[in-house]
């Protein structure tokens, strides 16, 4: 009797015990969709890559079939794709691990003028068990521009190790990602002759009072006079170049002296007469040699999911020395111990665009600023300058052009303080519309009011508290709000934005 | 609602045993009965346990694990006066701290043999992994004894020792447990879920062997937090609120255990296997919200998984070398291996992305073995010894422990070769004096040298002194030796010529064992102690050459901790009665800080206990309620303006209560409450903020009040 109840207990016991719950692992449904309805590929283009993003990486691999229809163009006369799609059909293979497929749509000729053009690909297939249709089934590919009211941008900085500057054109929509190695000093291309540093590649730059002899300076040269510079607080008496490039790179311990307006980085508001670089004068005899720290090499490791890994080796020094006739600069500059013979650019004032980027390390001019009317915002994924005695590094930088005429202002919603958060009398994003607008707000001399505010780096966020205006410089109004710091899998360097054209 | 009513019916029944003890009833002589079960143990297995004679010893048996109801390790040791029992909500481990000394310090063995810990042996383990099914009784063991448990062994010792043999030929029991944690419970996914099965059989005279298997699903505290599946979307963006995920993170351990006791002659050799898995899943509390080019929102979580699994061999023999000469062989293979997943969580979907980390993140393989031959000098009433070795081999790595941004996973190989010796000096029939000595041999650190003396003076037969003089000392961590963290803005290294910690102790019992009537006694222990803590290991900040600051560790700082507990217990008949009291001071000095502090930051703890079993009725109830008093540390402070901070935890008390029927005589119930005064969290101003965020004031304690209902079903056939 008792043995039949201790049985029967223990089979419900066991009944009980197997209802665990098993149910976080699942894999969310695969699905392929084309990252938008609608693209141009405009004159002036070629190539335009076509994106199916997936809900996932692919667990299986399959074929993706994908069927077009045309408005006034001829497949192979007008344009090509690859995969090809000579017989009507493009088969995109899809390996498993994969997380897109691409389709490189090729123009062969452009439109006539007036006519338009156009090829509408849909998803016609999924050759794989088990795979779904996303939300965009059809894409429509314009041969004619179309003019953007608003857009979300997925920031090309690149990942972990922010790589790229990219450069935003909110009336286009077009983004322009360079890297941030390719360059390390700009020439300004207004009345001023200035020179401005890479700060996204902790450039930094030091003047030699009273040396103008290029290839008489060496890292045993003796300053003209003792500087007293001070690191992490310290006084340092300051007597050879060699004792100078100690802490002359950007870091916690780089030398300034801010009573004596010794500062070796551009200021970071952005203005032309807050450089490193002291004007350049049309006066030869007046311009001195600097030594200018090359910055930090890109790294190639990527960082953990949520952490950035964007200081690399140190790229070394050269010496440098500006000169200009007030429509162009020559640029003399050499390594540090070179004594015989320097290296010398020409670069003619280009009025199309703010500055001109140059490499010091391959020799030229650089295509970095698109022009000036064609940029609003550079993200740039690090951003460096010494503020208060110490040299700082940030990342997920957000600037404005305001040397090309472009104004922002920040609209605060709330703030919290001690823990109790005040909502301010504005409108939310949303509900801000063209008569919110208060011009007065607009601000043109300092690059660096969205900068890395906008994000809280520790939790992983953007904030959610904040949203700009912007003015370009054509007069267009926009407001915009960052959505995400992170990509979808945690990773750094995915940054999102989104903005609506308000006139 | 109805756990409304549970309480009340719980605080009843606290009342109603109150009523109890004050009347006399159902005479018997329970205290006889105890020491003779004592005398028949000792013979049995006193190889795996603590030296009462070397130590100052306290036991908890299986009757009291039973009482509360008690899975894992954790569970018992909240209501021990001298342990706090810190439980970290977001890794879901938990820690103790002995005499304010935290888990690096406290070394914790299963059956005499150290259980191999993430990055060391015996120290700092997860103490809820430890579960009790197969325990016959805890044992803790104060001040340091270094000498006979080597590395580590500074705070105290907490032994386990596991169930050998049962009287009946088969033995088959089952339980389970349902328990809230705090108003939180379902069948499903809240509360916490416990099942065990155990079988042990008497093969014949000489083999017995057992077999089983717990199963413990917490399925979290979730607090106010809204659980895995929540986001907020206003205005068609995700608004980070914060109420992802869950207050303490959900886990669940399941332990699978087998051991063998087998008698040759008089040789004994007992095998001990056990299985654990852990699964902890941790939610991120931010919400990744993506727009899509169609204007749809996508709002993921990168969430993790850390999945521990451990496999213990312990085999150890015992029988007679020569005569009344014994030898002790302790033989151990351990592997703890723990995985970490990091994953994207699709919330709006409910379902997984992928995976960005799937990999070990830590694991070491631990051989161990130990011997020491005892009462070498069996005829002498003056002299007898007792002399062995320890040998240990770790191999391991802890990618967590080194940091996000270590390149190289270090794998660190840390062996060790001690022997050790123990004389015992009887003077005559009140005094005898213990000395010990080990030499530690450690591929890390070198030579150490590891001195014990204790001496017992017994005044009357129930009153006896006891001294003990100790050293340990606690080895450097993983972090402390390998942690990297080094970028534009941030330079943390180790310090991987750091030194261990020297530890001495000095512990002055006092016991008194006095019979009040025919029917009860009481018990008095008197504790002082005292420990100094040199080259403790703090974190110092060293100017480089280039002027940049370099964070690390080194041996610098000093601490003192000195201390009185008085512990009482009253029997009388079925009842007895427990209350103890300690006061301790720490007294720390910073060296990196100009001030240095010597003052003592005194706390107190007091702890009372009372069961009753009522013979007729087959029940037993018991209580246990300990005032844990405010403590204070001393904080460094990394401004660099050379000021001493003193954070400090307030004080909290933890009340238990519990109810245990005999239905049948196979069948028994217990039913209880943990943490009736509902602690939830308690303020604290020494919690070290974590990255760039400010830190909590407040530290995680408890889930809460909770009610616990075991069902226990044992079935004994000859």
């Amino acid at each position: 009797m008792k043995k039949q109840l201790f049985i029967k207990l223990l089979c419900a016991l066991f009944v009980f015990s197997s209802c665990s719950n098993d149910d976080s692992t699942n894999l969310i449904d695969f699905t392929v969709s084309f990252k938008n309805t609608t693209t141009s590929i405009i004159e002036g283009e070629s190539e335009a890559a076509i994106d199916l993003n997936f809900s996932r990486a692919a667990a299986t691999s399959g074929v993706i079939d994908l069927s077009y229809s045309v408005e006034n163009a001829v497949y192979g006369t007008d344009f090509t794709t690859n995969p090809s799609g000579e017989n009507g059909t493009i088969s995109i293979p899809v390996a498993s691990g994969d997380s897109k497929a691409t389709v490189t749509l090729t123009k062969l000729t452009d439109p006539i003028e007036g006519t338009s053009r156009s090829i509408d690909f849909t998803i016609a297939s999924l050759e794989s068990s088990g795979w779904d249709y996303g939300a965009n089934k059809t894409i429509n590919v314009s041969f004619t521009p179309v003019a953007s009211t608003g857009a979300v941008i997925d920031l090309l900085t690149g990942g972990s190790t922010q790589p790229n500057q990219s450069y935003i054109d909110l009336s286009t929509g077009k983004q322009t990602p360079v890297k941030r190695d390719t360059w390390e000093i700009a020439v300004y291309n207004g009345t001023e002759n200035r020179v401005f540093l890479n700060s996204s590649l902790l450039v930094a730059a030091a003047e030699l009072k009273g040396k103008t002899d290029l290839l008489s300076v060496t890292e045993t040269s003796n300053l003209t006079e003792t500087l007293t510079l001070n690191s992490w607080g310290a006084p340092t008496e300051v007597a050879t170049v060699s004792e100078l490039l100690v802490n002359l790179p950007v870091g916690y311990s780089q030398f300034s002296n801010v009573e004596q307006g010794i500062v070796f980085t551009d200021s970071k508001e952005g203005n032309i007469d807050e450089t490193a670089f002291s004007e350049i004068s049309t006066t030869a005899s007046e311009n001195n040699v600097y030594i200018v720290s090359l910055g930090n090499e890109i790294p190639t490791d990527a960082a953990a999911a949520g952490a950035l890994n964007t200081t690399g080796e140190h790229r070394g020094y050269v010496k440098v020395r500006v000169l200009t006739d007030g429509n162009s600069y020559t640029i003399r500059y050499a390594d540090l111990n070179e004594t015989t013979t320097y290296k010398e650019l020409v670069v003619q004032k280009n009025s199309s665009k703010v500055k001109t980027a140059i490499s010091l390390t391959n020799d030229g001019v650089v295509e970095v600023e698109p022009e000036s009317s064609k940029w609003d915002l550079n993200f740039s994924g690090v951003f460096s300058y010494s503020s208060g005695g110490y040299g700082l590094t940030y990342s997920d930088y957000g600037l404005h052009n305001t040397l090309g005429n472009v104004g922002l202002y920040q609209v605060l919603t709330y703030k919290v303080e001690d823990d109790v958060r005040t909502d301010l009398e504005v409108s939310s994003y949303i509900d801000f519309q063209l008569s919110n607008v208060d011009d007065a707000s607009f601000i043109y001399d300092n690059q660096t009011v969205i900068a890395s505010d906008w994000r809280n780096s520790g939790d992983g966020i953007a904030k959610d508290d904040r949203y700009y205006i912007i003015k370009d410089n054509e007069g267009n109004l926009y407001k915009l709000r960052f959505t995400a710091l992170l990509s979808s899998s945690g990773e750094r360097g995915y940054s999102q934005f989104e903005y609506k054209k308000l006139n | 609602m109805s756990l409304n009513k549970l309480s009340v019916v719980a605080c009843f029944i606290l009342s109603k045993a109150n009523v109890f003890a004050q009347q006399n009833l159902f005479p018997k002589d329970t205290i006889k009965a105890q020491n003779l079960e004592k005398v028949v143990l000792v013979h049995k297995d006193n190889v795996m346990s603590l030296s009462k004679k070397l130590f100052s010893v306290a036991v908890i048996s299986k009757k009291d694990i039973e009482q509360t109801a008690a899975n894992n390790l954790a569970d018992v040791l909240t209501q021990n006066l001298n342990i706090t029992v810190t439980p970290d909500a977001s890794t879901g481990k938990s820690t103790v701290s002995m005499f304010g000394l935290d888990g690096q310090y406290v070394k914790i063995l299963i059956d005499g043999i150290p259980i191999a810990s993430d990055n060391g042996m015996g120290n700092n383990i997860d103490i809820s992994q430890i579960n009790l099914e197969d325990v016959n009784r805890i044992e803790v063991g104060e001040g340091a004894m270094g000498v006979l448990y080597g590395d580590n062994a500074v705070a105290g010792v907490i032994n386990i020792v596991t169930e050998r043999r049962q009287r009946h030929k088969w033995q088959i029991q089952a339980s389970v447990q349902e328990e809230s944690i705090g108003k939180e419970y379902n069948i499903s996914d809240k509360g916490r879920h416990i099942q065990n099965f155990k079988v042990s059989n008497n093969l014949n005279e000489h083999i017995n062997y057992t077999l089983g298997v717990s199963r413990n699903n917490f399925n979290g505290f979730y607090n106010g937090y809204q659980g895995k599946d929540y986001v907020n979307i206003v205005d068609g963006a995700v608004k980070n609120d914060t109420l992802r995920g869950t207050e303490w993170n959900p886990k669940e351990q399941i332990t699978y255990f087998a051991n063998a006791n087998i008698n040759i002659g008089k040789h004994n050799i007992f095998y001990k296997f056990q299985y654990f898995d852990e699964s902890v899943d941790v939610y991120n509390r931010f919400v990744t919200g993506r727009k899509q080019e169609d204007g749809s929102l996508k709002a993921t979580a990168v969430d993790e998984t850390f999945d521990t699994n451990r496999i213990v061999n312990n085999v150890t023999i015992t029988g007679p070398l020569k005569g009344e000469t014994n030898y002790n062989l302790f033989l151990s293979q351990q592997n703890q291996k723990r995985y970490y997943q990091q994953y994207t969580y699709n919330i709006l979907l409910q379902g997984i992305e992928g995976y960005n980390t799937d990999a070990i993140s830590q694991s070491s393989d631990v051989w161990f073995s130990k011997g020491f031959i005892s009462n070498i000098v069996p005829n002498s009433t003056f002299f007898n010894l007792q002399v062995g070795y320890e040998f240990s081999w770790q191999e391991g790595f802890d990618a967590i422990a080194t940091g996000d941004y270590s390149n190289d996973v270090v794998v660190n190989t840390l062996n060790n070769y001690d022997f050790f010796s123990v004389a015992d000096f009887y003077i005559n029939k009140r005094l005898s004096l213990y000395p010990g000595a080990r030499i530690t041999n450690n591929s890390q650190f070198g030579n150490k040298f590891i001195w014990s003396l204790s001496s017992i003076y017994k005044i009357t037969d129930s009153f006896n002194t006891k001294a003990v003089f100790g050293s340990a000392f606690r080895a450097p961590n993983f972090t402390e030796l390998f942690y990297y963290f080094v970028d534009a803005n941030h330079n943390v290294q180790g310090n991987k010529n750091l030194q261990p910690e020297d530890g001495i102790s000095i512990l002055l019992n006092f016991n008194k064992s006095t019979r009040l009537t025919k029917q009860s006694t009481l018990k008095t222990a008197l504790k002082g102690y005292y420990f100094d803590i040199d080259n403790k290991i703090g974190d110092i900040t060293i100017v480089e050459e280039d002027g940049s600051n370099l964070f690390t560790y080194a041996n610098i700082d000093n601490s003192k901790i000195a201390g009185i507990s008085l512990d009482n217990t009253y029997s009388y008949k079925n009842l007895s009665l427990g209350l103890g009291a300690t006061y301790m001071g720490e007294s720390t000095t910073i060296s990196t800080t100009d001030t240095s502090n010597s003052d003592y930051l005194w706390s107190y703890n007091i702890q009372s206990n009372i069961n009753y079993k009522i013979p007729s009725i087959k029940t037993t109830f018991s209580g246990q309620i300990k005032y844990t008093g405010r403590t204070q540390v001393l904080l460094g402070d990394n401004t660099g303006s050379g000021a001493i901070n003193i954070g400090q935890t307030d004080s909290f008390t933890w009340l238990d209560a519990s109810v245990r029927k005999d239905i049948t005589q196979n069948i028994n119930l217990t039913f209880g409450a943990r943490n009736i005064l509902d602690v939830v969290t308690v303020n604290a101003s020494d919690v070290a903020a974590e990255g760039h965020s400010n830190p909590a004031n407040n530290r995680l304690f408890g889930n809460g009040r909770s009610y616990f209902l075991k069902l226990l079903i044992n079935l004994n056939l000859n």
